[in-house]
């Protein structure tokens, strides 16, 4: 079709015809850290690494691995044992290419643990154009877990698809806007393997549907406060084919405190209506049916901080700049569907990290 | 109906087209923020995200206790802004 054709030629040519103002690439990072997240009876924990380098000005690569530990059991999985160990190593590859006004990233992931093994692949071009303004960010991703047929009886991978576009406006010298659409796409045995579902007080079989689709919009506005002191606020709604829907609005802030201390803090409400097919303990039996507490009716309530202190003396072992990082955030669960001994159970989840960070 | 939809579309597309490459300013266009009035929108603490190492370990947490899924795309630095 000419128009089509014609429409597209334009198209192209109005996202190439950005004036100034180059993108800039991501700068040489080297992080060494601990994570420990306790949620519900489940700890994770272990150590990271990163490295990230730039090359001839114009690519950035970077690498970074993990070794996370899984002990425990969750209310909701009667299956599991609560003596269980397992731990998984994820290996990340990116490269960043910088063209005049735009990057282009790639990135490659492989994840390595006793339940599953799975490996992904993700793609973002992020774009300035017309007056410099404005930036569009397009990303694709696909991703595959395979599960191991000798600790649970699964042998379909699990497929994902992801697409998300974003668009960037600055508003004014010290505000910005950005807007983003996301799309998900998974097929396979999706759902928690150790779930049940209950029927009249009675554990059965948890039946999760194969396909899931969702739908998320985020909107979030940023305001230049200071030097190193910004303040943002940001909605976020979802919906998937599940008819599970949630809120999120967050808030941050972060400001320096003297020449060495940087200061952020956060506080998060989140709150989702339970899909179709979840009962706490159902009447007669459904077609897809779990009590699996992650899709249930509820909402929480999250409060973070992050410390962050210059390491001066490392200058004299030639680091251009070290600074040590500590972070910190609670999140109050309150379900309103999920129950314990016919209460409405709640529970508080801890997430911290310490890690270091260096530029050479 | 369709076709004038249409046309409206092809009149947007050439306006822009028109503002773009070659120039010409229409006020929607216009820079209302210079290029060197940018120093603010370039501190780092307004990148669009502040600490992705952070921002993947929190996403990660979300993602094992909620029922929404998010993904992040960007490893969350550099910019082209």
């Amino acid at each position: 079709m000419p128009a089509k054709s014609t429409l597209l030629t334009l198209l192209v040519c109005i996202l190439l015809s950005s004036q100034s103002n180059a993108a800039k690439l991501p700068e040489d990072l080297y992080a060494l850290g601990y994570f420990h997240h306790s949620a519900d009876g489940i700890d994770r924990f272990g150590p990271f690494l990163q490295a990230r380098k730039q090359l001839l000005g114009k690519f950035t690569l970077g690498a970074s691995y993990q070794v996370e530990t899984v002990e425990g059991s969750a209310s909701d999985q009667p299956l599991l044992v609560s003596s269980t160990s397992d731990q998984a190593e994820t290996f990340t590859l990116n490269g960043v290419m910088l063209r005049e006004n735009g990057l282009i990233e790639l990135s490659f992931q492989q994840n390595e643990a006793l339940h599953y093994s799975g490996n992904g692949i993700t793609a973002e071009i992020t774009q300035q154009f017309l007056t410099g303004l404005q930036s569009l960010h397009l990303g694709f991703s696909l991703a595959e877990d395979e599960p191991n047929p000798s600790v649970y009886a699964l042998n379909d991978p699990i497929e994902h698809y992801s697409a998300h576009v974003g668009w960037q406006q600055i508003w004014s010298r010290e505000q910005k806007i950005y807007l983003d659409y996301q799309l998900i796409t998974e097929k396979g045995p999706l759902g928690d393997p150790y779930a049940r579902a209950v029927i009249n007080s009675t554990e059965v079989t948890a039946k999760y549907p194969g396909h899931r689709t969702s739908h998320s919009m985020t909107l979030r506005y940023q305001q230049y406060l200071d030097k190193n002191s910004s303040a943002s606020l940001q909605y976020q709604y979802y919906k998937d084919s599940w008819k599970l829907s949630s809120q999120l609005v967050s808030a941050h802030y972060q400001r320096s405190l003297g020449s060495h201390w940087q200061f952020q803090t956060h506080a998060r409400f989140y709150t989702q209506d339970e899909a179709s097919f979840y009962a706490n303990n159902a009447t007669e039996v459904q077609q897809y049916l779990v009590r699996d507490k992650e899709l249930s009716d509820f909402y929480n309530t999250e409060l973070g901080f992050k410390l962050r202190r210059k390491l001066a003396f490392m200058q004299d072992f030639l680091v251009a700049e070290a600074f040590l990082n500590f972070s910190y955030q609670a999140n109050f669960y309150e379900f309103d569907n999920y129950e314990i001994n016919e209460e409405a159970y709640s529970y508080q989840s801890d997430l911290m990290q310490i890690y270091l960070t260096a530029k050479l | 109906m369709k076709r004038k939809f249409m046309q409206a579309i092809k009149l947007s597309v050439l306006t822009l087209y028109l503002t773009a490459c070659s120039g010409i300013k229409t006020p929607v266009f216009e820079h209302w923020v210079k290029p060197y009035e940018k120093s603010a929108l370039e501190d780092p603490s307004m990148a669009r995200v502040e600490d992705p190492i952070l921002d993947q370990l929190q996403r990660d947490a979300h993602n094992r206790t909620e029922g929404a899924r998010f993904k992040q795309f960007s490893i969350g630095e550099g910019c082209a802004c």
